[in-house]
């Protein structure tokens, strides 16, 4: 049972595992750590922050060079629209986010959206989003976050963008789409309106909803999916929620994420992009590597605990300018399947988490750290 | 023929009521002297003789070692360098040099031509004229009140006044030498000056002291005294009503204070930060202009090159993305002081508001839409009474011995006001249209308006 931690202790915890790893470290890892540690001194990360070297329990996996094609795509997530009269603000984030993926020279090869386009799931919430997107000069895959689905269960969404559980090839990349939001019925019984029900999904911290799941259904397809590839393929796959359990009383967690990962622990290394948590978030569980999006709209305060360790935390936004912490990216994969994360922040330098962080379970090219302190 | 014709030359604005100008009476340094040449210079700025004369009747000499009552001791101390503390002799250099037009390449500008004593410590044009009658890009701040700025230029480029003021002499566009050896020679070998440095920094002439002195000089040209200072202070028929009404607007509904808070330790109104307000986002592409200053930088980023593109190129519009190069920084300029605001237009850093109405008109539709608009713009949907207010409460933040001119603005802009309001657009005020409407409606829409012009 996790339990709530401190920053200071979370920071002396920290330090006494760099020490002990020390400790334990041949003259070889030694003089890696500590050139990695004269980098973070040399102005990489701030004094206050958390000691940006850790050593891994886990070997480094040697890197394969894989057979396949670099390629790179843009996201944009998490807008949050919502009616013209109520706000404009997130309308003008989208926009911006749209802009800048028209800009990038040379042009990614499509868009990925990460879900949560209207706040309150409402047709012209959706149509507005819809019609800010056909601005976009590449193509658009579109993803379903529970903002967009619990008014009408998915109807208006899925007319405007089609299936909401998908599968693609792209330069030899299988992407699979998935809608990681589904939730138990907590409404029939209590006798909920449809805006009832999108409002108590749209909260946080109540009891009332239950957790975001993949579903029986979704995974028999996923497994079905998946069957044919080799692993070695090389895989990526989007979910709104986070493909792991992280914070729940936010929905920061997918129930059967276990059962998930299971079905993706044949391949060699799996790469799982999710929206919902607004942040720069980075997870490795064994072969899978998990990354979050920013959001257009606003970004979330890091969960009080549950926070994955290879995780850069992003500063604290400025709160005079709501733009600060948000954002959009993009995502360089490699030859061998797996990405470096691109995070756009509007207000501040880029972040790059990049494929060889996560491979050597964050003791090489460590991302520079913001020089202020996160939340 | 009276004072404030004289004072401004009748150059730039026609001249009002005489009943106005005859009315004025609080401005120092305003009586005509028998014989005084006061036409203005090939540059339009008021003669040397003419604005030593008023800036010496504006400031009677004072203890200029210790904090003007204006400004909080301690406050005032943090910003006067250690190794450039104020004493009369390096304010007495300072001035001289600042009125020294050989400091230019062709002899005919000085600090003073662009900061000029009687028009505001600004020049009152939208972009200023530098040697061959060249104009740079941008809009001349004034130097009034500048000891307390925490970086100077509009993109703050510069981190000091030290520094700030060894540049424009330099500047091709500006003052025209070509390095600084050359800028010292031109008055290294007027003995007054060999005696006046040796006196001022106990050493001989060097360029750095050039600039040293200089902004010993302008921490000197401290004008808080308004009346919206006393108002604050307790005296509540120092404004008026309306201004009064101004005030509580700027606190609340127009948003002002958030970029322009003014406070004892803090009573410039300004932020000191950078912010995009989509002032050259109506004729700019900042995409392409910023691809072309990365390519540009990459071969030279030098302070003086920055310099040279800052106010000479239309590299000028990406303001302080040139100094940062982060895309966040786009178009974005440091938040002026307001003080004295009503003496110094035209205002933006472009100088392309030429009235308080029409910065008003900009703020109240939500600026310019651009990608990079800074997040805290928002439509403020202010009434045509609540602008007059707003205005209102700006003609308070004139120090006193300024009041006959900030009297002649307020007449001029209010008539510039009534004939026209270009940036007026109360539809966009009122969130009636979204500037972003027309694009989401998709390219139907564009592509109907586009035949329309056809």
């Amino acid at each position: 049972m996790a339990t709530y931690k401190s920053v200071e202790t979370k920071y002396m915890e920290q330090r006494q595992r760099l020490f002990r790893g020390l400790r334990n470290l041949d003259r070889r890892s030694f003089l890696k750590v500590s050139a990695a540690a004269m980098g973070a001194a040399a102005g990489m990360t701030a004094p206050c922050s958390f000691t940006p070297v850790t050593v891994a329990q886990e070997p480094a996996e040697g890197q394969e060079a894989g057979g396949g094609e670099a390629f790179r795509f843009a996201y944009i997530s998490d807008s949050h629209l919502y009616d013209r009269d109520v706000n404009d603000r997130f309308v003008r984030g989208l926009l911006r986010a749209v802009d800048d993926v028209n800009n990038l020279d040379p042009q990614p090869d499509f868009v990925f959206y990460g879900g949560d386009l209207a706040q309150l799931g409402q047709a012209t919430e959706l149509e507005l989003g819809a019609g800010i997107l056909k601005n976009l000069k590449v193509p658009v895959r579109m993803m379903v976050g529970e903002h967009d689905w619990y008014l009408d269960m998915g109807e208006k969404w899925q007319s405007l963008f089609g299936r909401s559980t998908y599968s693609f090839d792209h330069k030899g990349v299988h992407f699979v789409v998935l809608n990681s939001v589904v939730e138990k019925d907590f409404w029939t019984h209590r006798g909920m309106t449809p805006m009832e029900r999108m409002m108590t999904v749209a909260g946080l911290d109540n009891g009332l909803q239950s957790s975001f799941t993949v579903g029986d259904e979704q995974r028999k397809w996923l497994e079905q999916d998946l069957a044919k590839l080799p692993v070695d393929a090389r895989v990526i796959v989007f979910s709104h929620s986070p493909l792991y359990k992280l914070y729940k009383p936010w929905n920061f967690w997918t129930d059967d994420a276990e059962q998930v990962q299971a079905i993706l622990s044949r391949f060699d290394q799996v790469v799982v992009i999710h929206g919902h948590t607004h942040q720069l978030l980075t997870n490795r569980i064994d072969n899978i590597y998990f990354h979050g999006m920013l959001s257009t709209a606003w970004p979330w305060p890091y969960a009080p605990e549950g926070t994955p360790e290879l995780t850069i935390e992003m500063s604290r936004p400025d709160p005079f300018n709501p733009h600060d912490g948000c954002g959009d990216g993009e995502v360089e994969v490699h030859p061998d399947g797996l990405v470096d994360m691109v995070y756009e922040l509007w207000n501040r330098s880029p972040i790059t988490v990049s494929a060889a962080y996560l491979a050597s379970w964050g003791k090489q090219s460590v991302p520079s750290r913001p020089n202020r302190s996160s939340y | 023929m009276y004072p404030a014709r004289l004072l401004h030359g009748g150059r730039r604005f026609a001249v009002v009521g005489a009943a106005i100008l005859g009315a004025a009476v609080l401005v120092a340094g305003a009586a005509e002297e028998p014989g005084q040449d006061v036409s203005p210079d090939e540059h339009g700025a008021a003669s040397v003789q003419h604005q030593s004369q008023v800036l010496a009747k504006l400031m009677p000499e004072g203890d200029v070692t210790k904090a003007p009552p204006e400004i909080d001791a301690v406050v005032w101390a943090a910003f006067v360098p250690v190794d450039n503390a104020l004493t009369p002799e390096r304010v007495a250099l300072g001035r001289k040099l600042y009125f020294d037009k050989r400091l230019s390449k062709d002899g005919t500008v000085s600090c003073a031509t662009c900061h000029d004593v009687t028009r505001g410590l600004t020049d009152q044009r939208a972009v200023s004229e530098g040697i061959a009658g060249q104009l740079g890009k941008r809009n001349a701040p004034t130097t009034l009140n500048v000891v307390l700025l925490q970086t100077l230029f509009l993109d703050g480029r510069s981190p000091s006044l030290d520094h700030q003021a060894r540049m424009p002499i330099l500047n091709p566009v500006e003052m025209g030498m070509p390095d600084e050896a050359t800028a010292l020679k031109a008055i290294s070998d007027d003995p007054e000056y060999q005696k006046a440095f040796r006196k001022a920094y106990g050493r001989e002439m060097n360029y750095e002291d050039v600039g040293r002195a200089i902004a010993a000089f302008e921490r000197t040209l401290v004008f808080m005294d308004s009346p919206l200072r006393r108002f604050l202070a307790g005296d509540t028929e120092a404004i008026s009503a309306e201004a009064q009404a101004g005030w509580d607007l700027y606190n609340g509904k127009a948003r002002c204070v958030t970029c322009h808070p003014m406070n004892p330790s803090n009573p410039l109104g300004t932020d000191n930060r950078f912010h995009n307000v989509g002032v050259s986002a109506r004729h700019q592409d900042f995409e392409s202009l910023a691809r072309r200053a990365v390519r540009t930088l990459q071969e030279d980023a030098s302070e003086q090159k920055l310099d040279e593109l800052a106010v000479g190129t239309d590299l000028s519009e990406l303001g302080r993305f040139m100094v940062t190069r982060n895309r966040a920084d786009t178009g974005a300029f440091r938040t002026p002081q307001i003080l004295n605001i009503a003496i110094t237009p035209p205002y933006m850093h472009d100088g392309s508001l030429v009235t308080l109405w029409d910065v008003m008109d900009h703020y109240n539709k939500g600026g310019e839409p651009n990608p990079f608009l800074d997040g805290g713009m928002e439509p403020l949907a202010l009434t045509e009474e609540e602008i007059g207010q707003l205005v209102a409460l700006m003609f308070t933040l004139t120090d006193d011995r300024f009041a006959e001119e900030n009297q002649r603005q307020e007449q001029q802009q209010r008539a510039a006001a009534q004939k026209d309001r270009p940036f007026r657009d109360e539809d966009m005020a009122l969130r009636r249209t979204l500037p972003f409407e027309q694009r989401v409606k998709g390219a139907a829409n564009v592509q109907g308006e586009s035949n329309s012009d056809q």
